[in-house]
């Protein structure tokens, strides 16, 4: 199956001035295929439209043009969303609720029951390790704790696509590892992972696929598997040839 | 797009009952205060609080004002004891005054009994006292004690004093009846040798009224008189 | 349904959690308080003056909570992204407006609530006797309320920083108590030969009208409310704030974040 499909999607963001409009290509007729039960590696330079793609797939923002389909389902559709897991390049919560308050509160958005609720929330804060602090609050957290209740609640309701903007950034090595571990685990369990990076050795050493964005335009789609040449050689060729 | 046009189909008629309801009200009840405009308020705090929806705490401290400006700490020995000893000139402001904070709050019944008490029994400026109590009852129709006021103020400019003890007999009755109507009616009894009714209400004066200078006048009476306590 | 209670609930959690709202709270109750110093300075009008005080400040403060609520809850959570962690699960953009609103509803209720039983207490002290006008002024001071988050949560949406939502809110407040004066400018310009009137007509139909919902203010007028006019007046102000709401769905539905 087809997890992710995208047909010509452009997002032209328009800034209003005064007088004047400034208008940014951040994606131009992006025609993206992605199957499911892969990991897929977002690589490009900073503000080459990682993020932008990211949001549009969870309807934060609304394409200028083209489609996006999910599991061969017209986005954005409400049922779609209790599908998806989306981790934030910034990932920024309500500071005044406690961890196990916010997943909670999450939890609810989904329609869980609150038996579910519990069991859940429990085994999501177990899988990031923040047991102990369930009932701190959030403005007394650490940024990789922060990080780590922003993986939870991707996790939260078993989500089958998992959309990570940079996952591994503000994490020091040992969380870097441990965030590796969880991506390869939630492949084995046959989840869809989508993430952006512009790191080239952490995406080679997670992805099955990488394609590389730049300057809104997709240049290229590589396949891990019998690769050859470095994806690094790849990625600066890819980049300085578009120049 | 769609989306939009079915959220304005829902806003419409909405919008439409909310013009209705706000038509429908404005039919049945006509906004009863005067317009700030008109009142014309001697303070900007005043003005400001009516635009903020304060309209009756800026009454309340025009009232506040008034009876600072009043004086409650000197001077007022003199007038509660000697019932024909005010000069007009004394407390010029006191019936603008008194305006202000009545068009501030037309339904301030106390204020215009108390202004209009004090302005003619205390100071014989019964015109003014008159005009007071005539502008609560354009505002104020059902409330006939009004009425009885400005009977009683008309017989005392005329000195009719005999007309004027039933009115104000019934007057001091109420709960809401100001100190000066009460001295003014002791005072009528003592100059009519009525001892026992002067006795009478300056005891209950002093009995009820928690106000400082209105028990100390009620005390040197009852000493004047005599009646040890 | 459910999920326009999960984010009502939190937005009284949230709300309960600031620092600001017991500052507004407590403040509310030392003026209520203190009102008993200016009522001893009333002479024989003691309750009346802390009647007025005291419903002033529930209302004020009521109005500053709400517009707290709106603007720094609401419009703080779209500056700082927190609300995309929202919005990215099954929730309807109406719902997040209208859990949002019912939310800020909520603690506007139990703060009017809180205070008057704080100004019933001291009135009851100083020897008032009960009328039930007090609950008609309360309930229309709620009203009001619900009108002016819903204007506060439409402008924040629109508006781009806090300052200028606050201010464009207190001025709608200041507006709605003086659409009368609407009527007064329309027959000066006349005089003046200008004619606008249905202009004027429009904009007086459109302010929020809080001049007649203003019940505390003429609490002694000796006609009092009957009841159609009082169901016409909550009509009035239920239709407008759903009005308010919907439109602010309106908006929000085309934003991004
Ligand atoms: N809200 C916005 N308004 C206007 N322009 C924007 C907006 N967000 C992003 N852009 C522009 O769109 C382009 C793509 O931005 P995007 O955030 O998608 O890049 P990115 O690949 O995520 O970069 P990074 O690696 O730095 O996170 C950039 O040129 C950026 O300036
Ligand atoms: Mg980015």
């Amino acid at each position: 199956m087809v997890a992710i499909r995208t047909e010509n999607l452009t997002k032209i963001y328009i800034r209003k001035h005064l007088f004047s409009s400034k208008k940014t290509n951040a994606l131009e007729n992006l025609n993206l295929e992605i199957e499911d039960r892969k990991v897929f590696g977002l690589l490009g330079l900073n503000g080459s439209g990682k993020t932008t793609l990211l949001k549009l797939l969870v309807g934060l923002l609304f394409p200028t043009k083209g489609s996006v389909y999910i599991f061969e389902q017209k986005f954005p559709h409400l049922s779609l969303l209790s599908r998806i897991g989306y981790l934030p390049e910034f990932p920024c919560f309500l500071m005044y609720l406690t961890a196990s308050e916010i997943l909670h509160f999450y939890g609810k958005l989904y329609g869980l029951s609150t038996k579910e609720r519990e069991k859940k929330v429990e085994e999501t804060l177990d899988l990031v390790d923040l047991k102990e602090n369930r009932n701190d609050r959030l403005a007394d957290f650490s940024k990789g704790m922060l990080e780590r209740i922003g993986m939870a609640q991707v996790l939260l309701h078993d989500p089958e696509l998992l959309l990570l903007d940079e996952p591994t950034s503000g994490l020091d090595p040992l969380g870097i590892k441990k965030m590796r571990q969880t991506i390869l685990r939630l492949k084995e369990e046959g989840k869809t992972i989508l993430l952006s990076s512009h790191f080239v050795t952490e995406v080679e050493r997670v992805c099955d696929q990488v394609g590389i964005l730049h300057k809104g335009k997709l240049k290229r789609i590589i396949k891990m598997r019998g690769l050859k040449v470095s994806l690094e050689d790849l990625f600066t060729e890819t980049v300085s040839e578009a120049v | 797009m769609k989306k939009s046009i079915s959220l304005l189909i829902l806003i419409l008629p909405l919008l439409g009952l909310s013009i209705f309801a706000q038509y429908q009200v404005e039919k049945r009840f006509e906004f009863p205060l005067p317009s700030i405009v008109e009142v014309k308020p001697s303070s900007f705090i005043y003005f400001w609080g009516s635009l903020l929806g304060l309209r009756r705490v800026s009454s309340d401290l025009a009232w506040i004002r008034l009876l600072q400006y009043y004086g409650t700490l000197e001077g007022e020995e003199e007038h509660v004891h000697h019932l024909h000893h005010h000069q007009r000139g004394e407390y010029e402001e006191l019936f603008p005054m008194c305006q202000e904070v009545v068009r501030l709050d037309p339904y301030f019944h106390y204020a215009y009994l108390f202004g209009g008490g004090t302005l003619a029994f205390n100071h014989q400026r019964y015109d003014e006292a008159i005009e007071l109590l005539q502008e609560g009852i354009k505002n104020n129709p059902k409330f006939w004690k009004f009425r009885l006021y400005i009977a009683a103020i008309v017989y005392t400019k005329t000195k009719q004093y005999d007309k004027v003890v039933p009115l104000l007999e019934e007057a001091i009755r109420y709960r809401d009846c100001p100190e000066v109507v009460k001295i003014f009616l002791a005072n009528i009894y003592k100059a009519k040798g009525e001892y026992v009714k002067a006795i009478a209400i300056w005891e209950n004066i002093l009995a009820t009224n928690r106000d400082e200078w209105a028990r100390s006048a009620a005390e040197s009476h009852l000493k004047e008189m005599e009646i040890p306590r | 349904m459910k999920k326009i209670f999960a984010i009502a609930e939190y937005t009284v959690k949230e709300n309960i959690r600031h620092k600001v709202f017991y500052t507004i709270l407590l403040f509310a109750l030392v003026i209520i308080i203190s009102s008993v110093l200016f009522s001893m300075l009333s002479g024989e009008e003691e309750t009346r003056v802390i009647l007025d005080i005291g419903l002033g400040a529930i209302e004020i403060f009521a109005f500053l909570s709400a517009i707290f609520a709106a603007v720094g809850l609401v419009l703080g959570e779209m500056e700082n992204k927190s609300i995309s962690l929202i919005l990215t699960r099954p929730v309807r953009r109406f719902e997040y407006i209208w859990g949002r609103y019912s939310g800020i509803l909520s603690i506007s209720l139990f703060n009017i609530l809180l205070m008057s039983s704080g100004l019933l207490f001291l009135l009851f002290i100083k020897g008032w006797s009960f009328d039930f006008r007090f609950l008609l002024a309360v309930t229309f001071i709620f009203l009001k309320v619900v009108i002016i988050s819903a204007l506060a949560i439409l402008i924040s949406l629109i508006s781009t920083s806090p300052i200028s939502s606050i201010s464009m809110t207190f001025f709608l407040w200041v507006l709605g108590h003086v659409t009368d004066h609407l009527k007064y400018l329309n027959h000066v310009l006349l005089e003046e030969g200008v004619k606008i009137t249905i202009f004027l007509k429009a904009i007086y139909y459109l302010l929020p009208n809080f001049q007649y919902l203003n019940i505390k203010d003429y609490i002694g007028y000796p006609n009092p409310l009957v009841g159609t006019t009082i169901f016409w007046q909550v009509a009035y102000s239920l239709a407008y704030a759903s009005v308010a709401t919907w439109l602010s769905v309106l908006v929000f539905s085309r934003k991004e974040f």
